[in-house]
């Protein structure tokens, strides 16, 4: 009876078994299924989401491409500038927003492109191709005298001169040279003129930084701009001295401090991108300061210290690049007044083993007739791109690339000379095709893509 | 008596659960295991990754070379490349077109981009 009752329910216990086994195995596979199925969805999902990406970054870049070609004159970048924007489509439903703004003297081009779902951000700083002009080594732009080259002065590249054409003079103290040191044609023009750049477009970007000081600060105060500032702060002003020891990148939206007073950024700042610094008084750069497109003003000075490396755009009435200091491409050192009736002297001094690589240029916006403007490039300093003078230069330094100037001057006791080089030399022919200028300085704009922030 | 019959009972259960349970497994195991298969089978989404990266890499050439002429290539994994460079004033719109040597007809992928020209 025992061992009926046992197997009796050994078979109980085998009751509905199957059922629920096969529905527990038939939950967990489908689960599995389910879990296999959806992480190949997801998989695809992400595929998708990379292709969509990378047509709206496409779209960003021919957003910025298109907006370019479409800016052929001062007109057309005003049109931009005053708030325009240009919206294109292309035909695989990716679309562009793009956006101008002056950044110093350059342009910024914003462009958002869009697919789908997917936003990329691409931002530009623009140039200009140069003018034929910048083609030769040297355009000398003084009709009245010659160009007198001697000592170890050597130009190698086409010249483009008044009628009084080049000759070579005797100094004290220096070489006669056997024959013209000059390797490329003369070109004699009755009638030449500078390089003219946009004096309006550049007044409207001066009175955009003037404009950032709101009037009396209050207080005189030191400062110190230090720590972390969000992507939200657009617009600082400070009065008194400033101190700037924080470390700042900015790449979508621009970063304006304005100060009442001098600034001077420490060997531990770092500024990178889209801050751009205004002082009413000086600004001094250290040297192991990082500086990396960021644009400073000052109504009266900046100096670039000593073993300083930056790449900015630099805007004084007087500007000095220190020995063994270094400005990399793109960098533009700019001397141009900051009021259109001050009465500040220009001027711009690359230091003995100093080195500016992009645009060194003196515009004598407003007080063309000031005598005492000059860019000094001393013995051992070298500008590599284009030096730009409305006025005058003492070229001792070595040039890669164009010279454009009224005159060049120097004094050795008790003379004053003008129209020159004792032992400035300048080579157009390795300076790298790809060079560019900000736009204004050609008749015919062919802007292109500098940098991308 | 009685054991036969509660024996009964319980082959008689035991066997519908059984065919239950296999109809159950046929009906949705089996389709369940074919789309999984097909899933597992199905290499589109690696593809088109390994698509895109082609694409990318032969739009940068296209780009940097300024080599706008039509033409097309197959690379080492079975991708045909097609670009195609119309010219409109100083804009290039380049497409790029990708599809596998298998199926040539169906396109995995088209990139377009506008570049700017200077002459």
């Amino acid at each position: 009876m025992k061992t009926i009752r046992k197997s009796f329910h050994a078979c109980a216990s085998e009751r509905g078994y199957a059922l629920p086994s096969m529905l527990v195995l038939v939950t967990i596979l489908s689960l599995v299924a389910a879990s296999v199925i959806s992480l190949q969805y997801l998989q695809k999902q992400q595929v998708l989401m990379e292709v969509a990406k990378v047509k709206a970054e496409y779209a960003a870049e021919s957003g910025i491409a298109t907006t370019l070609s479409r800016c052929r004159s001062a007109a057309d970048v005003s049109l931009f500038l005053s708030g325009k924007k240009q919206y294109d489509a292309y035909g695989d439903g990716s679309e562009s927003r793009v956006e101008v703004e002056p950044w110093g003297l350059f342009l910024l081009v914003k462009s958002e492109g869009s697919f789908r779902t997917a936003k990329a951000v691409r931002t530009a700083l623009v140039a200009d191709r140069p003018s034929k002009l910048f083609e030769n080594a040297l355009v000398f732009a003084n009709l009245s005298h010659q160009l007198i080259l001697t000592g170890t002065s050597h130009i190698k590249g086409d010249i483009v001169i008044g009628p009084q054409g080049v000759t070579t003079g005797s100094m004290r103290d220096r070489q006669t040279p056997a024959r013209m040191p000059v390797e490329g044609r003369i070109r004699k023009e009755a009638d030449l003129s500078l390089p003219n750049p946009q004096a309006t477009q550049l007044f409207e970007i001066m009175k955009r930084y003037r404009d950032l000081f709101p009037g009396d600060f209050g207080g005189t105060e030191p400062h110190a701009l230090s720590g972390e500032i969000p992507d939200s702060v657009q617009h600082i002003t400070l009065s008194g001295d400033v101190s700037v020891d924080a470390h700042l990148t900015r790449r979508n939206s621009p970063l304006y401090v304005a100060i009442q007073g001098r600034a001077t950024v420490r060997p531990k700042a770092a500024l990178q991108g889209l801050i751009a610094i205004v002082a009413s008084k000086g600004i001094t750069i250290s040297g192991g300061a990082v500086v990396e497109n960021a644009i400073f003003v000052s109504g009266t000075s900046i100096d670039i210290q000593r073993s300083a490396r930056v790449r900015g755009q630099f805007i004084a009435p007087s500007i000095v690049v220190y020995d063994g200091a270094q400005a990399l491409y793109p960098s533009l050192v700019i001397s141009a007044l900051t009021a259109r009736f001050s009465t500040a002297v220009q001027s711009i001094s690359v230091e003995d083993g100093a080195r500016v690589e992009g645009f060194v240029a003196l515009l004598s916006t407003g007080n063309s007739e000031q005598t005492d403007s000059v860019v000094v490039i001393k013995p051992s300093a070298t500008v590599i791109g284009a030096l730009h003078s409305d006025n005058r230069i003492t070229l001792d330094g070595t040039v890669i690339g164009t010279v454009t100037t009224r005159d060049f001057y120097f004094y050795e006791a008790p003379t004053t000379y003008y129209g020159w080089l004792r032992s400035g030399r300048i080579d157009r022919t390795k300076l790298p095709s790809g060079f560019l200028l900000p736009p204004g300085f050609s008749d015919e704009m062919k802007l292109k893509v500098l940098d991308w922030i | 008596m009685m054991k036969i019959r509660r024996l009964r009972g319980e082959e008689g259960y035991t066997l519908l659960e059984t065919v239950v349970a296999l109809a159950l497994f046929v009906s949705v195991l089996l389709p369940l295991g074919a789309a999984i298969g097909n899933f597992m089978l199905d290499k589109t989404a690696d593809q088109l990754r390994l698509a895109l990266r082609a694409a990318e890499t032969e739009m940068s050439r296209v780009t940097s070379d300024n080599d706008f002429i039509d033409g097309t290539i197959t690379d080492a994994r079975g991708l045909i490349l097609g670009r195609t460079a119309h010219r409109r004033e100083n804009l290039v719109d380049i497409r790029i077109t990708v599809s596998s040597v298998k199926k040539p007809e169906k396109t995995l992928l088209v990139l377009n981009k506008t570049v700017l020209t200077h002459q």
